[in-house]
């Protein structure tokens, strides 16, 4: 889930569902059922543009990102991957 | 002695304190990822802190009732070694775990690759623990050989630290100096472990 969020933010916080696609590296049935996890836990915000839907990371999505690099680092210290 | 033995509490707690940093900041980690590690490492560091603050308590506790020679000092001591010895080697079983997992994810990675009052410590336990943290050390080698970050390098320097304390604390048995070198070795050792959550918690 982290790499959907991830993808969105190296993409200026705002993607559609076929770059999130490509740069998570998912099925098109597990990133739809993440992004609705994702969407309920309010780190993103769907949203319709000119007729397509793209997926806007909010300020909670960029708090958990943070939140997740130091946690990440953290686990790394002992070699734990996460 | 006394003064001495004061400044072994006091490295105690601020090992202690370190510890329970360590273990919040692993239980954050853990409740984000749901990692097995990370639920050892978060067990490991908040048992190892208990088992400081209870020696630390103990101690201070004994050291009052030695003012009054009451008789059943020595039974409190050997009391609370045996509760200081498990809770400690179960702190290290945990942390062994913990690079358990890794070891395992790793291969399957790679396939797919008395009168000095208070001295509240038992010869046997300090063996024991010993030997496991050896294992752990060695492992957060590897880990430091693998990824030559900084961090990792805290880590390997805090369990190899850790380890060194536990030997100086056997050889306490025939120098009592060398109690507290163990203490200020293990205060080290939980140092660079805090400097790796200040550097972690500010994103270096």
């Amino acid at each position: 889930m982290a790499d959907i969020l991830k993808t969105i933010r190296d993409e200026g916080g705002r993607a559609g569902i076929t770059r999130i696609l490509y740069g998570a590296n998912l099925s098109y049935d597990r990133l739809t059922r993440y992004l609705k996890e994702l969407s309920e836990a309010k780190l993103l915000r769907e949203m319709e543009e000119s007729g397509k839907t793209i997926f806007v990371l909010t300020e909670r999505g960029y708090e958990f990102l943070k939140e997740y690099r130091r946690i990440k680092e953290f686990a790394e210290a002992f070699g734990i991957k996460i | 002695m006394p003064s001495a033995f004061r400044a072994d509490l006091f490295m105690e707690t601020i090992s202690a304190l370190i510890s329970f940093s360590v273990a919040y900041f692993a239980m954050k980690a853990y409740k984000l990822t749901q990692s097995k590690s990370l639920m050892h490492l978060y067990f490991g560091f908040s048992v190892l802190g208990a088992g400081m603050i209870t020696r630390v308590i103990a101690s201070s506790y004994i050291a009052l009732l030695l003012k009054d020679f009451d008789p059943r000092v020595r039974a409190l001591i050997f009391t609370i070694s045996i509760i200081y010895g498990l809770m400690r080697t179960i702190a290290y079983i945990l942390f062994t775990l913990a690079y358990v997992e890794r070891a395992r994810s790793k291969v399957e990675g790679e396939l797919a690759t008395a009168v000095i009052p208070p001295i509240i410590m038992n010869p046997y336990f300090e063996f024991i623990q010993m030997t496991l943290l050896i294992y752990v050390a060695a492992q957060s080698a590897m880990n430091f050989i693998e990824n030559r970050g900084l961090n990792s390098l805290l880590i390997f320097a805090g369990f190899t630290l850790l380890l060194i304390s536990h030997i100086t604390f056997m050889f306490s048995v025939m120098i009592h100096q060398m109690y507290l070198i163990g203490h200020f070795i293990q205060l080290i050792g939980f140092f660079c472990m805090l400097l790796m959550l200040i550097r972690v918690g500010r994103g270096k």
